[in-house]
């Protein structure tokens, strides 16, 4: 396999961000080889097309919406895989997992990965990888105004769920 | 609130925290970035004959596959003897078709084709060979349809994901596949597009249904491939589903279940859309979900629903429908995997609690179950079924499969071979046409195309497009369709008059838009028409 400069530039961006999509991706989809799955997925499409790229400081971004995007396609398609009473392979999470996350972290995990779509992305990228209301409208495709909604009912939302127990 | 944004952040953070790094994952990035180009996917062996035919040589020959790079090196069978009753593997699709429920697989009178909403791949299996179809002119979408319209494969709807996966919303286009000349078409856009929608072919239209579009309402449509144009049907007395079931009942096509669109929406529902009326008839609540999950066959009028170890029917009689009684499945505690209406009985792939996969039969006459094996050995069988009139053939599994049923005497697997020869006199016939009635009653049954072309005089029509009439009667048996069935169904079902002659149903003399089937024999005894729409 010969290795050019995309497979080099890519490799770089692979290094620098895999770990953090890696982490969105399992965040919003809850078990590891599903996440693992998007994230590969997701730099497979952009060493294809790199070479079309104009602005190689924008594959962060770029990755960061592809993941968003792969990751909001395979929970659509595993409702339909839960209505048909397929098989769902979501793993639980393993024991070293189970073992780092305190009893309140994770009833508050839950309760997130509980939410509906778009109220579980906001809060992710808001409150997981620190971005602005802004950045996170312009990730999502978005208003600023439609983040905050989101966001306030999420919160809401967990609150909900965690003064029920 | 702000106490909650800082639980969440934390939460979070320390799942976050706990997720490691996965630097191997960079091989398999490059492998795959490199081994697959985007629309054109290189090679893979085609091949793994069927065990019982390991006598049959086997050719390895490069050819040109049509739609696929030219030179691809495909493994084909040479002639093969005719299999006998019972398993054989088939050969393996060139690439692993993963949960082929989700891809369309249409049988074409002469090949199985596999849709997978971007590539195509036909099934021969007279020559136990897989082909690649040539690429349709629209990019690859998820969730469209595909329905066989007796001449072409029609693609419509869906959504179209590009490269950062973004979804375009439903689509209105679609596109048509002619395997007589191996080439696609673009059909009419469509009034509305729709995504994980329905369809079904009613015998001279396409009818789509639910699904995301930009609507509350369940809308509809149905699409003319001879005319190339749509027309919008009034929307369903039920509200908006995706993925509902939908079948075709001889005149009119029911729609059930389904998965809801938003929180609260109901889908216990069902109605039945007339095509003799263009108007919907609300049926009673099914009484429970029938998912996209439930395994589905069509009887003449009957559907089956096989669904959570239950069975549910459903008929019409030409006017009412209303669900028969569901009964508590006799097979024990399993899950309805595929399944395929041959004949006189429904053959089921069913899964145990142990994963193991199984065929059974249902006979329509009993709750029955009779065991027909677990495969070829090798693996499990998949899940989806095609009925190609001579084999049932499983796709999707561990193996690829066929199974080949028992030939039951005189008739075969005649649609109609578990009805009634003899009909019911009915008063009010002339002696020349209830003679022929039971003629053409008696050669229904046995499928006995020579003395059903005898019957058929010089005037007789089968379709208003042409055409051989017993060619078209026995592809569509060997399709799986059940031409003969409907046509004795119908010779017991009330007359009308229409000038000097005499039509089954009586609802065709009283409608001028009456567009299913029906037969008609003149006063002197000739029989005229058996013939669906306009």
């Amino acid at each position: 396999m010969v290795v050019t400069d995309a497979d080099a530039e890519v490799a770089r961006l692979f290094h620098d961000h895999h770990g953090r999509l890696l982490r969105l991706a399992q965040l919003l989809l809850g078990d590891r080889a599903s996440a693992e799955e998007v994230v590969q997925e997701a730099f497979v499409r952009l060493l294809r097309r790199w070479q079309s790229l104009r602005d190689p400081g924008a594959a962060p971004a770029w990755l960061r919406t592809t993941v968003l995007n792969l990751a909001r396609s395979r929970l659509r398609r595993r409702v339909l895989a839960r209505v048909r009473k397929e098989p769902v392979a979501v793993p639980p999470a393993s024991p070293s997992e189970r073992a780092e996350l305190s009893d309140e972290h994770r009833r508050v995990v839950e309760a997130v990965q509980a939410l509906s779509g778009r109220q579980r992305e906001c809060l992710v990228l808001r409150f997981y990888e620190g971005l602005s209301e802004a950045e996170v409208a312009a990730a999502l495709g978005v208003s600023a105004g439609s983040v905050k909604t989101h966001t306030h009912r999420g919160l809401a939302a967990v609150a909900r769920r965690l003064e029920a127990r | 609130m702000s106490t909650y944004e800082d639980q969440v952040r934390d939460a979070l953070r320390s799942y976050g925290d706990a997720v490691p790094d996965a630097p191997e994952l960079w091989h398999a990035i490059r492998r795959e970035a490199a081994g697959r180009p985007a629309r054109s996917r290189t090679f893979v062996r085609v091949g793994q004959l069927a065990a019982g035919l390991a006598a049959a040589a086997v050719v390895v020959a490069f050819v040109a596959v049509l739609g696929g790079q030219s030179g691809e090196r495909v493994e084909v069978g040479s002639a093969q003897p005719e299999p006998e009753p019972g398993w054989r593997r088939i050969a393996e699709p060139p690439e692993a078709l993963g949960s082929a429920r989700d891809a369309d697989v249409l049988w074409t009178g002469e090949e199985l084709v596999v849709w997978t909403g971007g590539e195509g791949l036909a099934y021969d299996p007279d020559a136990d060979r897989w082909r690649r179809l040539p690429e349709p002119p629209f990019g690859s979408r998820e969730t469209s349809t595909a329905v066989w319209t007796g001449r072409e494969m029609v693609v419509w709807g869906g959504h179209s994901v590009d490269d950062t996966g973004t979804n375009s919303g439903p689509l209105a286009t679609g596109a048509a596949y002619d395997p007589r000349t191996d080439s696609w078409r673009d059909i009419a856009s469509a009034p509305f597009g729709a995504s994980m929608h329905a369809a079904v072919w009613t015998g001279h239209e396409m009818f789509v249904t639910g699904g995301e579009q930009q609507a509350r309402a369940l809308r509809s449509a149905a699409y003319d491939p001879a005319r190339d144009r749509w027309r919008v049907l009034p929307d369903a007395p039920i509200g908006r589903r995706a993925a509902p079931v939908v079948a075709w009942l001889e005149g009119g096509v029911l729609v059930a279940g389904g998965v809801p669109l938003a929180e609260g929406e109901a889908t216990d529902t069902a109605a039945l859309y007339q095509l003799n009326t263009d108007a919907w008839q609300p049926l009673k609540s099914t009484g429970r979900d029938v998912g996209p999950q439930a395994v589905t066959a069509v009887m003449g009028t009957r559907l089956y629903v096989f669904d959570d170890s239950r069975v549910a029917t459903l008929r019409t009689d030409g006017v009412g429908v209303a669900w028969g009684t569901s009964s508590d499945e006799p097979f024990g505690p399993v899950r309805f995997v595929a399944g395929a209406s041959v004949g006189p009985e429904v053959l089921l792939v069913v899964e145990a609690p142990d994963g193991e996969r199984r065929l059974v039969s249902y006979p329509e006459e009993g709750l029955i179950r009779n065991d027909l094996g677990s495969g070829p050995g090798g693996g499990d069988i998949g899940d989806v079924a095609v009925w190609t009139g001579e084999d049932l053939v499983v796709l999707g599994g561990e193996v690829s499969a066929a199974y080949r049923p028992e030939r039951p005497g005189p008739g075969g697997a005649c649609s109609a071979a578990a009805l009634s020869a003899a009909v019911a006199p009915q008063e009010g016939l002339p002696r020349a046409v209830a003679e022929t009635r039971a003629a053409v009653a008696t050669a229904a049954v046995s499928c006995d195309y020579d003395r059903l072309s005898e019957l058929a005089g010089g005037e007789f029509t089968a379709s208003f497009g042409g055409g051989d009439p017993v060619r078209l009667w026995r592809d569509a048996e060997r399709r799986g369709e059940t031409p003969m069935r409907t046509l004795r169904a119908l010779l017991d079902r009330p007359f009308g008059r229409d000038g000097d002659l005499y039509v089954w149903p009586r609802e065709f003399g009283e409608s001028d838009t009456y567009l299913a089937h029906r037969v008609g024999i003149r006063a002197d005894g000739d029989w005229m028409f058996f013939v669906a729409g306009d």
